[in-house]
């Protein structure tokens, strides 16, 4: 890793895994161990307590009563033949029950309790060594100098060093076999992460070389499927930053487009009031221009919430937030009451507390029944009224506008209708305070925010525009 | 302690020669001496002396027969007899200090030394220290050492378990050396003989022998050598090399009387034709050759002088186990 010319912040994958694989492999094996141990020494002392029952065996039949004595002929030859296949020392002791004879090593440690006939397995220590011993006691019959009830007593001891050895062998095996599994276990993870994370150095490869301006999603096929969500991360991302910068684009476009009228008539205006000799004449055309002014202003800001609009649907849906209705609607209404009176225009709100509330960006939800007010307002004539309703449906809001006015056009109520863009140029200057733009901007909050507008000519005159918001906050909608 | 001299042992058999008169009574039928031992021990020692000398001074006409009555050191015979035998005037029992030592402690069972009939002890033998000849060993200091350093490393072999007159031998060496007695590691043998054998295999390092089996072992051509010998003085002829474990720093003397005894319910005729055939035996001429070939001292006690010295001797042994705590309840 160190050899690599720029090292790479944060752990290798691999590393990951084998930190989590090889601690719970190293705690299985090691209790596998314990477990094996454990049968092992059951195995390895039976084997090696068959060969001490043998000797117990053996023992019993230089054992000879017939002098009336007890005599037993020396079991070390048989010992020897013993120790030839097993390393370690064999000690024994043939005694009576009530102790008056002992031969043998006389130190042994006392047997547990005996049962005549049986042969006992047990564990001691002799000198500080340990020793396995095998324990057999059986009547003697008939019994010395006509005791009764006399047993004898045959122990045959082995230090455990052989069967110890054969445990240490078989152990630092399997310990041996285990390590070696775990190393290739690891190193067959390494190579495996290797070879799976291929796919997605090739996708690096292919992201590094692509063009800055090369914003085409990435095929996901052929990537392991736990990456296949990142990949799809990606691409909205990517897809975000195409959006946004279209919506640049278009503002750019717009505005360009808006201000190249207002500044050619600024021109001919300067051009017309640069020939005036007369201060009235002259003051006349510096109203008109001071008016176009005052529309391109409007029309800058409003250009401005457009792509606040267009920027918020795709970043700020964490702006979201509980807003009531009724108190939105409130404020909306005050911020146009001076105009509305100045005209004599009833405004009218059909909506309260029990209204509810909307979970969405409020600021772009003011901005949009804002417009669509001073729309209304700009259209109703004077004395007119202005109505606004809010009113939940089943799992939306409707927010409605709607004036006395002329109403809107069939060909701008399809073209609006179709999601075609609002032609602003063909629009004509109808009225010299609206930008045009009014609606365009309504129609993108209501498609950032998940919903819709909905524009209709009521057949009793005017313009009937309904604001459809979902109530729940939804995925963001790109424009 | 009990220390036998030659010249004690001989005051106290003089006023015998008196009561040596002919053998009024018949000999018994089948006379049987039972070693209570495997053969080649001190006990087949016995048997074997009471065999060539009555063979010798003519007091009976077929050679004594000798058996072996193993177990427990002389215990399984000693119950045979009080038990089982106690009338069977033809059989004569070897007995030895070790018996005495055994019957001290309680291990002859529910038996003490009043059970039998003590008829005679025909000489006196002392413990000694055998190791194979090319043993690491070349004295009983050596050997002390070793086990000193590491107990279970030299295996001591014995005719007897723990508490045996071999073991007491051990014993008293290792509490004179400065060991934990109840630190050596012990193999018990059923006599002398099993344990010389199981020296020369190599499964024992060093047999807390007497003279009289080790040196028989080694005429016999084993190859033996003793460390020590548990006499007070250095003893007389081929044994003149063998240095008293008193010289090489450990003062102890372990002499082993070696005698007979016969059955409780013997009867006295009986009895005295043994007394008399023993004493008869014992004055013949060849009997110190006899004595001699076999490394053993004269110690001719018979009778109630016998009967005394056994009280004596157990008394005695009894407050040495009392010392080891060995006393079997």
């Amino acid at each position: 890793m160190s050899a690599r010319p720029n090292p790479l912040q944060g752990r290798p994958l691999w590393r990951t895994l084998a930190l989590w694989m090889v601690p719970t492999l190293l705690f299985t094996m090691v209790m596998g161990l314990i477990l094996s141990m454990q049968s092992l020494r059951e195995v390895a002392d039976s084997a090696y307590d068959r060969s001490l029952r043998g000797a117990i065996r053996a023992i019993d039949l230089r054992i000879s009563t017939e002098s009336g004595g007890l005599g037993v002929e020396l079991p070390y030859p048989l010992f020897e033949s013993f120790q030839a296949t097993a390393d370690g020392e064999i000690l024994f002791r043939v005694s009576t029950d009530d102790g008056l004879v002992q031969i043998g090593d006389s130190l042994l440690p006392p047997p547990p309790p005996l049962t005549t006939g049986q042969v006992v397995f047990y564990d001691a220590l002799y000198y500080d060594r340990p020793i396995r011993v095998a324990a057999y006691m059986r009547p003697l019959d008939p019994p010395l100098y006509g005791a009764e009830g006399q047993n004898l007593i045959i122990e045959i001891a082995e230090t455990t060093e052989s069967r110890e050895a054969f445990l240490r062998t078989v152990i630092t095996r399997t310990v041996l076999r285990d390590l070696a599994a775990l190393a290739s276990a690891t190193l067959l993870l390494a190579v495996g992460v290797h070879a799976g994370l291929r796919p997605l150095r090739a996708l690096r490869d292919r992201l590094d070389r692509r063009a800055s301006d090369d914003l085409r999603q990435l095929d996901p096929s052929g990537l392991p499927r736990e990456v296949q969500p990142l990949v799809q991360s990606v691409n909205r991302l990517v897809d975000r930053h195409r959006i946004q910068g279209e919506a640049q684009r278009r503002f750019i476009e717009d505005a360009s487009h808006q201000l190249k009228t207002p500044l050619a008539v600024l021109r001919a205006q300067i051009d017309r009031g640069l020939q005036l000799q007369d201060p009235a004449d002259l003051h006349a055309v510096l109203r008109a221009m001071r008016e176009i002014t005052d529309r391109s202003s409007r029309l800058t800001s409003q250009l401005l919430a457009l792509a606040l609009a267009r920027n918020s649907a795709l970043w700020s849906s964490a702006a979201a937030e509980p807003v009531d209705v009724a108190t939105l609607l409130d404020g909306v209404v005050r911020l146009h009451l001076a105009e509305a009176r100045k005209r004599r225009i009833l405004l009218e709100v059909e909506a309260d507390a029990h209204t509810g509330s909307l979970h969405t960006t409020e600021a772009l939800l003011f901005e949009a029944v804002s417009n669509l007010l001073q729309n209304a307002i700009t259209a109703s004539p004077p004395g007119g009224t202005v109505t606004l309703t809010a009113a939940r449906g089943v799992d939306d809001m409707a927010i409605s506008i709607r004036d006395g006015g002329p109403g809107l056009s069939q060909d701008l109520l399809r073209r609006l209708g179709s999601g075609q863009r609002f032609n602003l140029s063909g629009n004509g200057v109808r009225n010299p305070s609206s930008t045009g733009l009014g609606l365009n901007i309504v129609q993108e909050i209501a498609r950032a925010l998940g919903g819709r507008l909905d524009l209709s000519n009521r057949p009793e005159g005017g313009l009937d525009a309904v604001l459809h918001l979902p109530a729940e906050p939804s995925g963001l909608k790109a424009a | 302690m009990i220390r036998i001299t030659p010249r004690r042992a001989v005051a106290l058999s003089a006023p015998l020669f008196l009561l040596t008169a002919s053998l009024a009574h018949a000999a018994p039928e089948r006379p049987e001496c039972i070693a209570p031992a495997q053969p080649g021990g001190g006990f087949d020692i016995t048997c074997k002396l009471a065999q060539a000398a009555f063979t010798e001074a003519g007091v009976l006409e077929s050679p004594l027969r000798v058996s072996y009555m193993p177990g427990g050191i002389g215990a399984v015979a000693y119950s045979t007899i009080v038990s089982q035998r106690p009338g069977e005037p033809g059989t004569i029992v070897a007995f030895s200090a070790g018996s005495l030592l055994n019957l001290a402690q309680g291990k002859f069972g529910a038996h003490d030394e009043d059970d039998v009939r003590w008829v005679a002890s025909v000489g006196a033998d002392y413990g000694a220290v055998v190791v194979p000849a090319d043993s690491e060993y070349d004295s009983l200091t050596a050997m002390m050492e070793a086990i000193k350093a590491d107990p279970g490393s030299v295996i001591l072999g014995a005719g007897g378990t723990i508490g045996s007159q071999d073991w007491m031998k051990a014993a008293l060496t290792a509490r004179a050396a400065g060991i934990d007695h109840k630190s050596m590691r012990f193999v018990a043998f059923e006599g002398g003989g099993d344990c010389a054998t199981a020296l020369q295999g190599g499964h024992v390092d060093a047999c807390m022998n007497d003279v009289g089996d080790s040196q028989a072992a080694i005429d016999g051509g084993a190859p033996l050598k003793m460390l020590a010998v548990f006499s007070p003085e250095r003893l007389p002829g081929k044994l003149a090399d063998v240095p008293t474990a008193t010289e090489q720093g450990y003062a102890i003397d372990w002499p082993i009387v070696r005698g007979f005894y016969v059955g409780p319910e013997v009867s006295d005729e009986d009895y005295q034709w043994w007394v008399q055939a023993f004493e008869t035996a014992m004055q013949a001429p060849g009997y110190d050759a006899l004595l001699q070939s076999r490394n053993l001292l004269p110690l001719p006690l018979t009778g109630e002088e016998l009967d005394a010295f056994v009280t004596e001797a157990v008394a005695n042994y009894r407050a040495l186990a009392g010392e080891f705590q060995l006393v079997q309840q």
